[in-house]
């Protein structure tokens, strides 16, 4: 495993060495390669959107390469590091600061700027702020979408609680869910909610507590600080303390690969916090449910991490003009919509969330989250940010499972998060 | 006989012919990978931009850097392989001494005690965190008697004995090869001391474990190795979350591969490498004095 790493390592070595030299292709003429994660139904999506670029631009041709999602990472590292650079790459929240602070994407800013676009007219702006480093916009945001709430309108009506809307608090939450909780010979048949240590709902919670991992600057740790604390308690109490949600020890006994998603779609838990994306999955088990915004630990705080992808512009691609304009054009409503019409998944671009919205199942319908669009934040992304959340995950586990307080565990994150911030 | 090579000649060239795949193989693949590694080791390398020296700073960030996980990374796998060797080595000895037995359904029960380790890990990992679950199989039987038995893949206390128990019911391959060199011991061997009056703990001691050193020696340097080198089940059953678990090699992977940070990576290789040497010298040296070569006496 060590040989193996390193013989990995040199192989990259070798390689870096190779040419990357900014001899730059004419923007009307170029063969380029895009690089994706995803579906079939993705590859598809994105091929088809290229193909109508092609179709006004036919100087220009996009292939689309679908990399399996757990090596994607790696995978990209490995076509930069071997002077073959995608032209276009898809990123995310973490692998695009890790990319961009490697000086490996475009900064798209002075693009933007002469090309007159203004990001903020097609995105929401805190969607566009999720894609920039340090004042540099190392790529435009995609496909859209947030965390979002899910609860059961069956187990609802069955047990007389009214539905969730837009705006509830923190206390109809944690009532509701003691109603919704069901326990039976000693035993938990029906779960009010189930939480778990998901890194995203754990941020989206504790960020409506008032709470951050890091400060504003993101040049220090500020999961120490009393509001995180208070959150993380008071979202782990739901199962420690109230017994409305399984604990992390409850999941082991679940068996592998149980998580809440599926506990939600066996109907054995009343709400969750999720992705837009288990829509399909529920609708196929036959389940009657809603979505709405999460409960807020404070009114007027945000509650609903910004998910999505977004797509750079390789700074070692030989045809960035090109590549850049086959972006822009992707960027724009136009370009975005094969994500609709293909039920791929949500777009970023606001004008077409209504047409997205006509795609979603009968009984289910946006317009409480319509109402809570401010609530929608995004990820603090500092270049170490990979790091910091599988760090901080290892770190708070121990309070997850009952062996750590809350105190103790941020404590040791914030240590944590100083060293990897000082390059530790 | 101008033109024609000599026997030895020939032989020599075949020798080098027939070398060159494996020298070109340790070259490539693992000398000049190593020698890269100790010098990346002082860099920092982020993959795309050239290497910066930087000394030693990160040997000190990983030994004394604020928030440093190398401690607990070895603390932990430390504490695998110093209770999964041992263990495994006298099982191992233990199964295969029953398995020499002549008991009824031997073939069977030979083959039951390799078959766990053909299985993947990944599904042994399936397995046993069902086994091993907070109210599992496992848990229940310790019930029956009382024990309230621990979260054992999920509390960060207990999740390397669960990997420890996984680790040990895999133990058919280190018994295969006792049971072969049980096998090879000469019968005459017994009978002599038998006629001597020992008896079966005395012919154990005096017979059957200097037979069986060489297999011990070459279990406990492979056991040893592997135990440090603890990668997949790890990775399976934690997911890289709970700290209990953190061992060298998922750290050193983390690293390299998913933090990108190549000469911090290359500085936990190089000194869990020198490690890992200096243990199996330590190893070998002790070896001399209780491993038996039959060959050697004469």
């Amino acid at each position: 495993m060590v040989a193996a790493g390193a013989a990995a390592s040199l192989g990259l070595g070798m390689t870096a060495c190779g040419s990357d030299s900014a001899q730059q292709g004419p923007a009307d003429k170029a063969n380029l390669i895009m690089t994706i994660w995803g579906s079939d139904n993705d590859t598809k999506t994105y091929q088809q959107r290229a193909d109508a670029y092609t179709a006004t631009h036919p100087g220009v041709k996009v292939t689309v390469k679908n990399i399996p999602v757990e090596n994607y990472d790696q995978q990209v590292d490995t076509m930069i590091a071997g002077g073959s650079s995608p032209d276009i790459i898809e990123v995310n929240g973490t692998d695009g600061p890790a990319l961009a602070s490697r000086n490996v994407l475009v900064d798209l800013g002075p693009k933007i700027q002469s090309s007159g676009l203004k990001p903020e007219d097609t995105v929401d702006a805190a969607r566009v702020k999720g894609y920039s480093l340090k004042g540099k916009q190392f790529a435009l945001p995609d496909r859209g979408g947030n965390l979002v709430f899910y609860y059961n309108k069956t187990m609802f009506d069955k047990a007389g609680v009214p539905l969730p809307k837009a705006g509830w608090t923190w206390d109809q939450f944690t009532e509701a869910a003691q109603k919704l909780t069901i326990v039976q010979g000693g035993k938990t048949v029906q779960y009010g909610v189930a939480i778990d240590d998901w890194p995203n709902a754990v941020q989206s919670v504790v960020r409506s507590f008032g709470g951050t991992l890091l400060n504003d600057s993101l040049d220090a740790p500020a999961v120490d600080s009393a509001a995180y604390r208070k959150g993380l308690q008071t979202y782990n109490d739901l199962a420690t303390k109230l017994k409305v949600s399984p604990t992390l020890k409850d999941y082991a006994d679940f068996g592998q690969n149980v998580n809440r998603d599926a506990l939600f779609a066996q109907g054995k838990t009343a709400m969750i916090w999720a992705g837009l994306w288990d829509i399909p999955d529920f609708v196929k088990q036959g389940l009657s449910f809603g979505i709405v915004p999460p409960p807020s630990g404070a009114a007027g705080n945000p509650t609903m991490l910004a998910f999505g992808t977004g797509l750079a512009v390789g700074a070692r691609s030989k045809n960035q003009d090109a590549a850049w304009e086959v972006v822009r054009y992707m960027f724009s409503p136009d370009g975005q919509r094969p994500i609709v019409t293909n039920q791929e998944d949500v777009p970023s671009a606001k004008a077409l969330l209504s047409e997205w919205e006509k795609g979603l199942p009968s009984g289910v319908t946006y317009d409480e989250l319509a109402k809570a669009s401010d609530q929608v934040f995004p990820d603090q992304t500092p270049p170490q940010i990979n790091q910091i959340e599988k760090q901080v995950q290892q770190d708070l586990y121990p309070f997850f499972t009952g062996s750590a307080t809350v105190d103790q565990a941020t404590s040791t994150a914030a240590s944590h998060i100083k060293g990897i911030l000082a390059g530790n | 006989m101008k033109g024609t090579l000599s026997g030895r000649k020939r032989e020599a060239i075949a020798f080098y012919l027939f070398m060159l795949p494996w020298i070109v193989g340790i070259v490539f693949l693992y000398a000049v990978p190593l020698v890269a590694s100790l010098v990346l080791s002082f860099t920092n390398w982020d993959l795309f931009n050239s290497p910066q020296w930087v000394g030693l700073r990160n040997y000190t960030n990983l030994l004394t850097g604020e928030g440093t996980s190398f401690w607990l990374a070895l603390r932990n796998t430390a504490y695998y392989a110093v209770v999964l060797v041992p263990l495994n080595l006298a099982l191992s000895v233990a199964f295969a001494l029953l398995l020499n037995q002549p008991i009824i359904l031997r073939r069977w029960f030979r083959t039951a005690f390799y078959l766990p380790s053909t299985i993947p890990v990944v599904a042994v990992v399936m397995l046993w965190s069902w086994l091993l679950a907070p109210s599992g199989v496992i848990n229940s039987i310790l019930k029956l008697v009382g024990i309230g038995g621990p979260a054992w893949l999920v509390d960060p206390a207990w999740v390397k004995n669960g990997l420890i128990i996984m680790g040990v019911w895999q133990l058919g391959g280190g018994v295969v090869l006792f049971l072969a060199a049980l096998q090879s011991i000469p019968r005459h061997l017994y009978e002599a001391t038998m006629l001597d009056g020992a008896g079966a703990w005395r012919q154990f001691r005096a017979i059957t474990v200097p037979m069986l050193s060489p297999i011990i020696l070459f279990n406990l340097v492979n056991g040893i190795i592997g135990a440090l080198q603890v990668f997949t089940q790890v990775y399976v059953v934690t997911q890289g979350h709970n700290a209990g678990a953190l061992m060298m090699v998922p750290f050193l992977y983390d690293n390299a591969f998913e933090f990108n940070k190549m000469g911090y990576a290359s500085a936990i290789a190089v000194l869990f490498f020198v490690m890992i040497m200096l243990l199996t010298l330590i190893v070998l040296r002790w070896s001399r004095r209780w491993v038996y070569y039959e060959g050697e006496v004469t």
